[in-house]
């Protein structure tokens, strides 16, 4: 039954069912594997995900495949009114994914960026400014397209990407946009996030492109100015039992290990951010 | 003036025996169990539901197991 569950879940695209508002429907889709490091003395990339950009004629949303599906998972299995312990099996046997999402409104000239802590969704806006790129003239070969080198300083990281004309959108993975053709291929000078290209599709069939802006229980994300996007980022990964307190008003909060032993000092979840703190 | 002396310290006398009406402090502790054997409790002062629940979990495995 839950194998069933899963299989007509994932046949509907997987999409959560969530509180969401439909912005555009997909004229493409490219999919990046995203590799990345958590601390900066990680010698290769410890952690993957698979990320889709969906170009609309309006919009593109930039979001992580895996994330997509294990949220669909608990939101049907909420739906469906299954115990907190099934749901997590379930989505125990998918990878986990970032929840980040990027949206840009390409007439308004915005991104759009959302995230989660704990059970608090985040939501920020900013202008979407063009990387002042510097094309060179390094020339490679990426599954067929010929692609050429550019260099920008963007969000506080220098972008080394390969783009293409030969797909001419100027865009590319997470917020890196305003070339001559699609980037296929991205990372930053240090080595700590590389997306690659995984696969382009035009779609044909109906795709919408949704806005997500509630979360399962119906409530809208919080907005938040990207200063304070930024403070709760680090403080949610630099010391997570102080943003509980702060932001979730949770009074007190203990971690025990297996032995009994209680869990003492600062809790942090090792993570870099794209846009350097 | 007595009987307005009267009546104020009748006021006061009925007023010692009114309830005192405490500060009510909601308490609510949830705890969960990682996949790695960490036990995460916190005080969260209400009822959560079960999309809370399974985000917090999602976050005691990130710090603890992943």
């Amino acid at each position: 039954m839950k194998k069933n569950f899963i299989i007509i879940l994932l046949m509907i695209g997987g999409s959560s069912l969530q509180s969401q508002e439909v912005i555009d429907s997909v004229k493409f889709r490219i999919s990046y594997t995203l590799s990345y490091k958590t601390t900066p003395l990680q010698s290769d990339y410890p952690r993957t995900d698979l990320m889709y950009l969906d170009i609309g004629k309006e919009v593109s949303k930039f979001y992580s495949r895996y994330d997509q599906i294990r949220d669909s998972i608990q939101t049907e299995g909420l739906k469906n009114n299954m115990s907190i312990n099934e749901i997590n099996s379930l989505k125990k046997t998918y990878t986990k994914g970032v929840p980040q999402i990027f949206y840009h409104l390409f007439q308004d000239n915005k991104f759009i960026s959302t995230d989660r802590f704990v059970f608090l969704h985040t939501l920020y806006k900013e202008t979407a400014k063009i990387p002042e790129w510097s094309i060179g003239n390094e020339v490679k070969d990426i599954s067929g397209y010929t692609c050429r080198k550019a260099i920008a300083k963007y969000f506080g990281r220098e972008w080394h990407v390969y783009f293409t004309s030969q797909i001419p959108l100027n865009l590319g993975p997470w917020k890196l946009w305003g070339l001559p053709g699609l980037i296929l291929e991205a990372s930053d000078k240090d080595n700590l996030f590389k997306y690659e290209l995984h696969g382009f599709e035009r779609i044909q069939n109906y795709s919408p492109i949704i806005y997500t802006h509630k979360n399962y229980d119906n409530k809208e994300y919080t907005i938040v100015d990207k200063n304070t996007f930024r403070k709760m980022e680090r403080l949610y990964n630099e010391d997570n039992s102080e943003f509980i307190k702060v932001f979730l008003g949770v009074k007190s909060i203990s971690a025990t290990k297996p032995d009994g032993t209680v869990i003492e000092g600062k809790i942090s979840i090792p993570y870099i951010p794209l846009e350097p703190w | 003036m007595k009987r307005l002396m009267f009546i104020c310290v009748g006021l006061f006398m009925m007023a010692g025996f009114l309830p005192a009406k405490e500060l009510a402090v909601e308490s609510h502790v949830e705890c969960f169990g990682t996949t790695c054997g960490v036990t995460f409790c916190g005080d969260y002062g209400r009822d959560l539901t079960n999309a809370e629940r399974l985000w917090i979990y999602d976050t005691a495995e990130a710090i603890f197991c992943d």
